[in-house]
């Protein structure tokens, strides 16, 4: 009886695995499928998962990967709607969004051809359409400080959308992703643009060599302002301090007042001695003491005031 | 020798049956004991490979790893595995899609010159070999929003958003696996790192960005590319991106360099200039000369500006500031304050005298004459040039000329002739 199970067992087994192999197939994730009975593709599209078929050459499945692919424009010179030409490469995302009218145009082909096949078809639409829309807006909508001049996001959108209306219904390919890669100028137009860049840059050099040499003339000016204005106050705070010394000197000039000729006498003795303090030339004579005794000895009397030797200007105190 | 029978078992009539009987139980018996053991030696082996096939189930993930398990092709909620082992029905129930989720670098150099125009004239200069271009340029440029261009190699890492399950599985469906999945993810990548160099230098100024401020760009571009991976739900997030190098074609690199090179001549120019303010300000006023003049100028901006209750503060503090100053603020004030002590004390002085002598009338004279004298005597000490000249003893009236300068060789030349008389 065990002989048996085991050989029911190994049969069916083997039996499944074969009616499986012709019965049925998968469709991952990432792939789409359509089923063709005859050679005619069935509108019911198998989804992701495991699903019945009948064997060859009734039936037959053709998958195709459904992810993104990622193609890499040609660079391409067009004019803008301002007649300035530009030149600019896209790079393109794209997948197979309906597997019937793709299956129609790449089925037949190899798998390792047929997404580059693909592409080859589409890549025209997508030139034609960036063609047209660059012709529909100006160099600014593209390059510009003004960032809100800027019109990427509408233009790369409509170069899709152009580009997808035909695709799509043609060869069941939807574009997904759609960017500038590449936007330059024409080389004619970029050996003026270096030209004007050097022009430029070299009055942009004079610019900043004359503003530099103006702030250092005005950094320098105002050094010079701002030492005079602090030696200004200086000097203000000075005059204010010799105020104070001339005025509390003044608190004391009560006594000069008992004998003014005195005061005076006694101010000049020692404004002559301030005045004549250095680098004086002198002639004298034997009238100024002490040159006198050149010509004369003691005239005075012995325990009294001497009055010869006074001067003449020297005003006498009185009692 | 006679050849014997192959079959032991002779045919024709002779042979009874009741004498093979025995044989052929025994070849049965034998033929089912071989069956027997054959059999058990394909169960072992149906089940051993039974086993096998089960145990194919068995996978690990490792740390940079995901695993998606596909249930017959079809991914099915929750199905992302992190770190460690699992199992999973072995194809063609489950399969499992190992995808890496470690950062990726790419470098990015579209936007280079292929070869330098240096490279070039060196291998003119030198005969030397052509240098090999750089991987990826393609001599492009980068326009900027005022028309002029810049050349620029980038970096950006990237990967698979971390513990997030959803963006394996996005990854998995817009990207996928495999060889065809590495290049696509490549070229998404650098076309959306592309698209937004282009898009974001193009609203800049170039010296906006170049030399410095890179980082602006920097930034604005990989906002861009993380709003672009963003919309289209490919699971990728940016993690760093990387100017490696930024510069004008070489057409134009001398021109800009000039203008740098201005530039830093200027600032340093006006550091200088700076410094010899400083200086200025230091001999004016010592340390706090600086000070005062930073105090000086916010006082002008707010006299300009009418703001007078500024201008009593700024003067407030400048006062205070005043009273630390040195340099020649510190000498004028030095003066002043000494002239002061000096008129103070002369006064005190001469007051002193004067009450004194007030009160001794008798010592006046002889005081004023000592006085008088020593005043001459000092100022005599003090004199440069002395000429003594006794008028009253010259009867002739003859005139008295004298050559005074403070040049000695200018005197000396003077006096020579007279001399020599």
């Amino acid at each position: 009886m065990r002989k048996h199970v085991l050989t029911v067992i190994v049969g069916v087994v083997v039996g499944v695995s074969l009616l499986l192999y012709m019965f049925a197939f998968q469709v991952r994730e990432s792939e789409v499928a359509v089923l063709l009975r005859f050679g005619k593709a069935s509108s019911d599209l198998p989804q992701p998962g495991y699903h019945f078929k009948l064997p060859w050459p009734i039936e037959e499945v053709r998958k195709f990967d459904s992810r993104i692919n990622v193609s890499e424009g040609r660079f391409e010179e067009t004019p803008t709607r301002d007649k300035r030409n530009i030149t600019l490469s896209l790079c393109v995302g794209w997948r197979v969004s309906d597997p019937l009218a793709f299956n129609q145009n790449f089925g037949r082909l190899a798998e390792e051809d047929r997404m580059q096949q693909a592409w080859n078809r589409v890549e025209g639409y997508v030139r034609d359409s960036a063609l047209a829309v660059m012709g529909q807006h100006d160099l600014n909508e593209l390059v510009s400080v003004d960032r809100d001049k800027l019109k990427y996001d509408a233009i790369e959108d409509s170069i899709l959308q152009a580009s997808n209306d035909r695709a799509k219904k043609t060869y069941g390919i939807s574009f997904v992703l759609l960017k500038l890669r590449r936007l330059e100028l024409p080389e004619s137009a970029t050996q003026n643009v270096y030209k004007r860049m050097i022009a430029e840059r070299n009055l942009e050099a004079t610019k900043i060599q004359q503003e530099g040499l103006a702030n250092a003339t005005v950094i320098r000016a105002n050094a010079t302002t701002e030492k005079e204005k602090l030696l200004a106050r200086a000097r203000s705070e000075a005059e204010a301090l010799k105020g104070q010394g001339d005025a509390e000197a003044a608190q004391h000039f009560g006594v000069f007042a008992k004998n003014p000729a005195l005061a005076i006498y006694l101010r000049k003795i020692r404004a002559l001695q301030e005045t004549l303090k250095t680098k004086t030339t002198i002639i004298v004579d034997p009238t100024i003491p002490p040159f006198d005794l050149f010509s004369q000895g003691f005239t005075g009397t012995i325990n009294k005031p001497s009055v010869t030797e006074a001067p003449a200007v020297s005003p006498r105190p009185t009692n | 020798m006679a050849e014997e029978p192959k079959n032991p078992v002779p045919d024709g009539p002779a042979n009874e049956p009741g004498d093979v009987q025995p044989a052929f139980d025994e070849a049965s018996a034998s033929l089912a004991d071989a069956l027997r053991t054959s059999f058990s030696v394909l169960t072992f082996i149906i089940v051993l490979l039974l086993v096998v096939f089960l145990l194919q189930g068995l996978f690990t993930v490792q740390s940079d790893q995901k695993a998606i398990i596909l249930r017959f092709g079809a991914y099915e909620e929750g199905r992302v595995k992190d770190q460690g082992i699992h199992y999973a029905f072995p194809y063609p129930i489950d399969r499992v899609v190992p995808i890496w989720v470690r950062p990726r670098k790419l470098e990015v150099n579209t936007f280079w010159r292929m070869i330098s125009e240096e490279a070039k004239d060196q291998k003119m200069e030198k005969g030397r070999e052509m240098p090999k271009p750089v991987e990826g340029a393609e001599n492009a440029v980068m326009l900027t929003g005022d028309l002029n261009m810049l050349q620029a190699q980038w970096d950006v890492t990237y990967r698979i958003r971390p513990q997030d399950k959803k963006a394996v599985v996005d990854y998995y469906r817009i990207i996928g696996e495999g060889k065809a999945g590495e290049i696509n993810e490549e070229r998404l990548v650098r076309g959306a790192l592309q698209s937004a160099a282009i898009r974001e230098t193009a609203s800049m100024k170039v010296f906006d960005i170049y030399p410095r401020n890179k980082e602006v760009l920097v930034e604005a571009v990989k906002k861009s590319l993380e709003e672009t991976l963003d919309r289209l739900q490919c699971g990728l997030e940016v993690e760093r991106i990387t100017l490696r190098e930024l510069r004008p074609p070489d057409q134009v690199r001398q021109a800009f360099d000039n203008v740098l090179a201005t530039s830093q001549a200027m600032a340093e120019l006006r550091v200088t200039a700076n410094r010899e303010r400083e200086k200025v300000l230091i001999e004016t006023a010592g340390e706090v000369g600086i000070q005062l003049g930073s105090s000086l100028e916010k006082w002008w901006a707010a006299k300009d500006a009418g703001n007078t209750e500024e201008m009593q503060k700024i003067e407030d503090e400048m006062s205070k500031t005043f009273l630390l100053a040195g340099g020649q603020v510190q000498t004028i004030l030095g003066e002043a304050k000494t002239y002061k002590s000096q008129v103070v004390e002369s006064a005190k002085g001469d007051a002193s005298i004067m009450d004194s002598l007030l009160k001794n009338p008798a010592q006046i004279q002889v005081f004023l004459d000592h006085a008088r004298v020593d005043a001459l005597q000092e100022v005599l000490n003090a004199c440069y040039e002395k000429y003594y000249y006794n008028a009253a003893t010259d009867k002739a009236h003859r005139l008295l000329e004298l050559w005074l300068n403070r040049r000695p060789e200018l005197i000396r030349a003077a006096t020579k002739p007279i001399e020599s008389r």
